[in-house]
């Protein structure tokens, strides 16, 4: 069970983390932006409380002094720089580990772990003020606000308190989040330790709080344990009253005769204002309640079965429409349609919400690039355009590594150093642009630095020496460019530390093309690089050719086709050791039928030609009847073993097709064949 | 433990009746060639794969798995949907002959297996149940499901 609510706190805090890193980003562009501080502030404050919560100690501490540091910044005590930046990445970087392995156990990474907590504190190190005898802790405060009121909360856990889960600490520290507070607890109650109940609570507290929120912001801190503590909040005086001398002694006294705080009596001194400054304070937002909720978080797996539900909603109806026409019932027909129209907009609506946007991910390339560059001693922009375009999340997590690796290559080998850029007549600061938008039924990302760019000439000598094109052969710029994506061109030459690490532009490509994209270069030297991708909205619907093979329909995508040629029976002795001729041109076929075991068959066929690793490749079919825009479903697992069939389809009237996987076709045929 | 029963389905295959946990069907429904798309590649027991509510569901065949000799389709025929482990990428469907009836059983009546040898691809059967005069004889699902993954290869 406390497995299950600590998964749930790890994927809430990479939440919180990512939000951090964010406003982190933010805050390096504008380094007084109060509420950029405020919301780092709380990303931080909640990944301590739950840490605590679900046993991650180490990432509590550790937060707890970065915390600490960021009161500082907002409490204005502190000014934010490069240095504190540079300092919490590499601190967000530490908590993503805490939140990976949990306590860190190594002895080793444990004494690194406390020379970072060392380097946190040093940025806070003027006279620590910690908690004196009396057990009085304060927070100093520098500055006195006008429009502040200070209270006087009295809190009297019940002493079952605790068995609700509930730590009454956490209530001090949103009181503390309200504010600047002065606590005194009252500890006289708690028993001997041998007679000591762990599970009851024993303490009480005195809370002067000064702040600028209303009183019932105060009441809201104890909405959940309202019925387990004696609870009384009651406004003492105007303006901030904390500091002054006369309340220290005040609080000393009653704490030597043992005697607790009233209100009335605090309420009874006159608190002279006169040094309270004149100046208006900005008024600070209430963050909490007007964050209002704008997404859920929902089950993947729920969304699938929608699509799910919905795919078979669609199927069906189209069922009903065939019907509805056959019966030349008027009335049937027109209530068929208007359902369509409504599963139509049924489907759309299911398929946008199994959609993510692009967003999420480009975090993680804004992070790269500041990080690369500041090591590299680069200046760079990274612009982000249409990071709202939204994808399939299946295409999404196999996107983000050959866009690493893209954006890597930008800042390793594209963007010149900036001496470099001001000789060739650049600002010494590169730019990359990160740039996605849709384009008819598919989403096109591109990544265009304007760096050195690639001159096609080196890229054509390198492809002749190594022997991957013929001397002879002209090639047009792009065709050079595609090169790249050739297995075997990277070299190993250029293994930096950062990109290259020998994957090169092939491994992209063919991540890419798993998830039916395709990859594209365009350069010119100086001027600089554009990577393109054009990728599908969605993996689960493919436009395919539905063909016959004996009587099983089955669907090619249309992604791989190039061309459909009829083969007539007087044709067929064309084909000799595997190979057919027609138009001028000779390649390999495979015959369907002897693939899926099917009888031989004398007939009219087609051969319908696909691309394979940059060869053409005929797969002889018995008849084709048409282009549908097909929903890919997987097999059970009583058939996930199944090689050559990626899933099947449900077609209109019910029935079911086989989607074939052209590359695994082709790939199991060659094997086979070599076995034999 | 006395007192504790689990719920049965029985069917016919051949002359004999089965059994398996009902806990794990999700759906019965007749059985029509017609409905059941051959998947290429595949052993004969596995006769396809068939569209339940827009999931492709395998369908296997238990009399051809259980070598049963001349069995002949029927309007019987039908289709036990199961889900072992609950899970929706798990189901399959098992064409039987007839499916009897659903009914409860305590434990302490379930009796060691009558059958000493296994029948087909089937090994060994979990136990016997004397119901109505009939014998019945328990099927593990999941001993089906491991006999098909390790044939099927």
């Amino acid at each position: 069970m406390i497995d299950k609510f600590r998964a749930k706190f790890v994927e809430e805090s990479l939440d919180n983390v990512h939000d951090l890193e964010e406003a982190l980003l933010l805050l390096e562009n504008d380094k007084g932006d109060k509420e950029i501080i405020e919301r780092i502030f709380r990303a931080m404050h909640s990944l301590k409380g739950g840490g605590a919560m679900f046993g991650f100690n180490d990432l509590s501490e550790f937060t707890h002094h970065l915390e600490t540091v960021f009161d500082w910044v907002r409490n204005g005590k502190l000014s934010v720089t490069d240095d504190l930046i540079s300092l919490t990445f590499n601190a967000i970087d530490q908590i993503k580990h805490f939140l990976n392995v949990g306590d860190i156990t190594d002895p080793q990474e444990k004494k690194e772990l406390n020379v970072f907590i060392t380097r946190i504190q040093q940025f806070v190190s003027s006279p620590s003020v910690g908690k004196d005898d009396n057990n009085i802790s304060e927070d100093i405060s520098s500055t006195e606000d006008d429009e502040s009121k200070t209270f006087l909360v009295t809190i009297k856990p019940h002493s079952n308190i605790l068995q609700n889960g509930t730590n009454p600490l956490f209530l001090l520290d949103d009181l503390h989040a309200l504010g600047q507070a002065v606590v005194i607890s009252y500890t006289d109650n708690v028993p001997e330790i041998e007679n000591l109940d762990p599970e009851s609570c024993f303490v009480s507290w005195d809370v002067l709080l000064n702040t600028v929120e209303p009183i019932n912001e105060i009441q809201d801190v104890f909405i959940f344990v309202e019925d387990e503590c004696d609870l009384d909040i009651s406004e003492i005086s105007k303006g901030n009253i904390l500091q002054r001398a006369e309340l220290k002694n005040f609080i000393d006294e009653a704490v030597h005769s043992g005697q607790k705080l009233s209100s009335e009596v605090l309420k009874g001194i006159s608190w002279v204002t006169e040094n309270i400054s004149t100046e208006p304070a900005e008024k600070k937002k209430v963050q909490l309640k007007e964050h209002k909720i704008s997404s859920i978080r929902v089950a993947s797996t729920k969304i699938d079965e929608l699509v799910n539900l919905v795919s078979e909603l669609v199927t069906i109806q189209a069922q009903l429409n065939l019907h509805a026409e056959n019966s030349g019932d008027a009335q049937l027909v027109n209530l068929s349609e208007n359902i369509q129209k409504l599963t139509r907009q049924l489907r759309d609506n299911a398929f946008e919400i199994s959609l993510i946007p692009i967003q999420n991910d480009l975090m993680r390339f804004q992070r790269l690039v500041r990080d690369l560059s500041k090591e590299l001693n680069k200046e760079i922009d990274f612009i982000i355009e249409g990071g709202d375009i939204e994808l399939d999340k299946n295409i999404i997590e196999h996107l983000t590594d050959p866009l690493l690796h893209m954006i890597r290559n930008c800042v390793d080998h594209g963007i010149e150093m900036p001496d470099e850029r001001i000789k060739k007549g650049k600002s010494p600061k590169g730019t990359i642009i990160f740039k996605a938008y849709y384009e008819g039924a598919s989403v096109i990302i591109k990544v265009i630095d304007d760096g050195k760019g690639i001159n096609p000439e080196v890229i054509h000598k390198k492809a002749i020496a190594k022997g991957l094109v013929d001397e002879n052969v002209e090639l047009t710029k792009k065709e050079i460019f595609d090169l790249v994506f050739m297995s075997g061109f990277s070299t190993k030459e250029s293994v930096s530390d950062l990109s290259g690490r020998g994957v090169g532009m092939d491994v992209v490509k063919r991540k890419i093309g798993e998830i039916r994209g395709e990859v594209s270069i365009d350069s010119e030297p100086d001027k600089g690089t554009t990577v393109t991708l054009e990728l599908p909205l969605t993996l689960s619907i493919i436009d395919g050719l539905l063909v016959t093979v004996s009587d099983t329909q089955y669907v090619i995508p249309i992604s791989s086709i190039e061309k459909i040629y009829p083969l007539e029976v007087e044709d067929q002795n064309k084909i000799f050791n595997g190979v057919i001729t027609l138009e001028g041109e000779q390649f390999p076929v495979i015959d369907l039928r002897d693939i899926f075991n099917e009888e031989e068959f004398d007939g009219k066929k087609h051969i319908i030609q696909v691309k394979f690793e940059n060869k053409k490749i005929g797969l002889i079919v018995d008849e084709v009847i048409g282009e549908f825009q097909t929903v890919v479903k997987p097999f059970g697992r009583l058939l996930r073993d199944q090689e050559v069939i990626s899933g099947a389809s449900i077609m209109g009237d019910g029935t079911i097709s086989m989607v074939v996987d052209v590359n695994r076709l082709i790939h199991h045929h060659w094997v086979q064949k070599l076995h034999k | 433990m006395e007192g504790d029963f689990i719920t049965l389905i029985s069917f016919n295959l051949g002359d004999q009746v089965y059994a398996f946990d009902s806990l794990q069907v999700r759906n019965i429904l007749p059985y029509e060639e017609g409905n059941v798309a051959k998947v290429p590649n595949t052993k004969d027991f596995i006769l396809g794969v068939i569209n339940l509510h827009g999931n492709i569901v395998p369908v296997t065949d238990l009399r051809i798995i259980m070598k049963i000799a001349d069995w002949k389709n029927s309007k019987d025929t039908s289709i036990i949907v199961v889900s072992p482990e609950d899970k929706l990428e798990s189901q399959f469907g098992i064409v039987v002959d007839l499916v009897k009836e659903v009914f409860e059983v305590e434990n302490d009546r379930i009796m060691p297996p009558s059958f000493q040898k296994g029948i087909g691809l089937i090994e060994s059967f979990e136990g016997t149940v004397q119901e109505k005069d009939e014998f019945v004889h328990m099927i593990d699902l999941m001993h089906v499901i491991n006999q098909i993954e390790s044939k099927n290869v």
